[in-house]
């Protein structure tokens, strides 16, 4: 099966993935936006799972290339089409409005996951030497757990080709994202991220996704594009406005304000029966009122005297994550031999390890919202915060 | 005490007071778990060693909140939340709980720490997915896969795991 795609061109996809494709639950993604409720900010930012999962399929493809063609003694026969069905199906439980919904459900979208694909299992075809089930195996590598997962070290690795610091998952949503909102500042150069990508051991003896000292560039960009990402389309004011208020009015709507755990109770849930569900976009008019970074003095004093007239948001995000080893992503300089981290190597990476966005917002209904962002303005003067 | 968000910063509050290192966190984490702390983390095995994505955003959280700081890597409280941690409504189970664990396993180097969690997760795996007999004929099995997987793993270094796994699993809430 052939599937045209904007950013790569031709997408080719093994019979037995285009039986993935075309069930009910992964066609399903189509009614599930990528983006929630961007698109009220980028109109053209419409893309859904769908397009999404197929572009992850094929970035996974790539970087499998590009480090079997380095380390071909490493990689068994099978691997590659694991890790295929596994990025077609990692988003296939996503919620109706993705990471918004995430606090509307007791179950995670990675755990609804095992129970779609258990439910589509007759599609869900992959010869395995492990003798399990197709879609146990994806389950078990895509998040990480299960007695077969833990035997084969090997298996581990293949799980960081989608959860990883650089992983297939970032890299197709960064340039997908950035490409249907019209912004430039997304773009990183993904052919040399991927062509520099090796397999590096680390001091446990596992074996995790590196990069080589002529990729440390692309590294840069790569991170650099998540930043800007971040801070200009996933945070932006007006789509996490939305995202609160779609969750307040989601909670009225759902039964125990989840969405039904029964899997195919839940597969009935997608953009298009929430939008029929709710009318809040026209009905709630808001404003943002404060914008500025995150001041936990400001929030204490804000909250105690204006807490209950605006609505708040702390949206934040950590490009690295602090002194953890998921913070490191090493690099292999084949000239000096040596592998070291990113950061030792790269002033800009140094210079962002701990880079935060951490904003502190504040929304207003229209009608009060001229009265309340005077009133936050006198009490931070007040309180000298300001 | 009944409450997840209690608990999950109960425990963290008490790691960061005995000034854990960083790197060690998430296995605490499901140590704590373990033993009856409503944490509410599902771990997941990756390259790095054990990690909850639940967990990692909550501590990002209350980095960001200023609550939580490390130095050095290792863990500690702020002037923010001392005198909440010193607030808090711990019971006399809880309490002791939270020592008796610490006192056990604080003093296991790292890559044992990372040998008693593999261990722990995959005998838990293999209970689930079969049964205490297939646990017992599934040792060599299960001594082998964790030769894979952890630098520490020798026969001494597992039975003492196993002894340690076996001490935790009698301390409960």
């Amino acid at each position: 099966m052939i599937i045209k795609d904007p950013l790569y061109g031709d997408l080719q996809f093994s019979f037995d993935e285009s039986r993935l494709i075309k069930t009910k639950s992964f066609d399903r993604m189509r009614r599930i936006k990528q983006l929630s409720f961007s698109e009220y900010t980028y109109p053209s930012a419409t893309h859904n799972r769908y397009t999404h999962s197929l572009g992850v399929c094929k970035i996974i493809s790539d970087m499998y290339d590009s480090i079997n063609s380095k380390h071909n003694d490493f990689f068994k026969s099978g691997d590659k089409e694991l890790l295929r069905m596994m990025a077609l199906s990692h988003d296939i439980g996503h919620s109706p409005f993705s990471h918004a919904s995430e606090v509307l459900s007791d179950i995670t979208h990675e755990e609804r996951m095992l129970d779609i694909l258990k439910l589509e299992k007759d599609n869900v075809v992959l010869n395995n030497e492990y003798n399990i089930e197709a879609w146990d195996l994806i389950n078990q590598v895509y998040n990480g757990e299960g007695l077969v997962y833990m035997s084969d070290p090997r298996l581990i690795t293949l799980h960081s080709f989608m959860d990883n610091f650089i992983d297939a998952d970032k890299i197709d949503y960064l340039i997908r994202d950035a490409y249907y909102c019209g912004i430039n500042y997304g773009n990183f150069d993904r052919h040399d991220l991927i062509k520099y990508l090796t397999l590096i051991r680390d001091t446990n003896g596992i074996v995790c996704i590196g990069i080589e000292a002529e990729g440390l560039q692309a590294l840069e960009s790569f991170i650099l594009a998540r930043y800007y990402m971040f801070s200009q389309v996933y945070f932006h004011p007006v789509r996490r406005l939305y995202d609160r208020l779609f969750i307040s009015s989601m909670q009225g709507v759902l039964l125990n304000g989840v969405y039904p755990s029964e899997i195919k109770k839940f597969l009935q849930w997608d953009d298009t029966k929430v939008f029929n569900k709710l009318n809040f976009l026209t009905d709630s008019k808001f404003e943002l009122v404060y914008d500025s970074d995150f001041d936990m003095n400001v929030k204490r004093v804000v909250d105690k005297k204006l807490g209950d007239y605006l609505l708040c948001d702390t949206p934040r995000k950590s490009l690295f994550k602090k002194d953890t080893d998921d913070s490191i992503i090493y690099v292999e300089d084949k000239l000096l031999n040596r592998v070291v981290p990113a950061t030792d190597l790269s002033p800009i990476l140094k210079s962002i390890e701990y880079a935060n966005i951490h904003k502190l917002r504040y929304y207003a209904p229209s009608k009060t919202s001229n009265q309340l962002k005077e009133e936050i303005h006198r009490l931070l003067v007040k309180e000298d915060l300001l | 005490m009944i409450n997840k968000e209690e608990h999950r910063a109960l425990v963290l509050y008490y790691l960061c007071d005995k000034h854990i290192n960083i790197g060690e966190i998430d296995k605490y984490m499901y140590i704590y778990q373990k033993v009856g702390f409503m944490l509410n983390y599902r771990f997941k095995l990756g390259v790095h060693g054990i990690k909850s994505r639940v967990f990692s955003a909550y501590l990002e959280e209350q980095f960001s909140y200023g609550f939580v700081t490390s130095v050095d890597k290792k863990m500690s409280l702020t002037t923010l939340s001392l005198p909440n941690y010193e607030d808090m409504v711990v019971t006399k189970s809880e309490d002791g709980i939270l020592d008796s664990v610490f006192d056990l396993i604080s003093p296991l180097e790292t890559d044992k720490l990372d040998l008693l969690v593999a261990a722990d997760l995959l005998l838990t795996d293999t209970l689930k997915s079969h049964n205490i007999e297939a646990l017992v004929s599934s040792r060599s099995y299960i001594e082998s896969t964790l030769s894979n997987l952890c630098s520490a793993y020798t026969k001494e270094n597992f039975n003492s795991v196993i002894a340690v796994i076996s001490t935790l699993d009698k301390i409960q809430i």
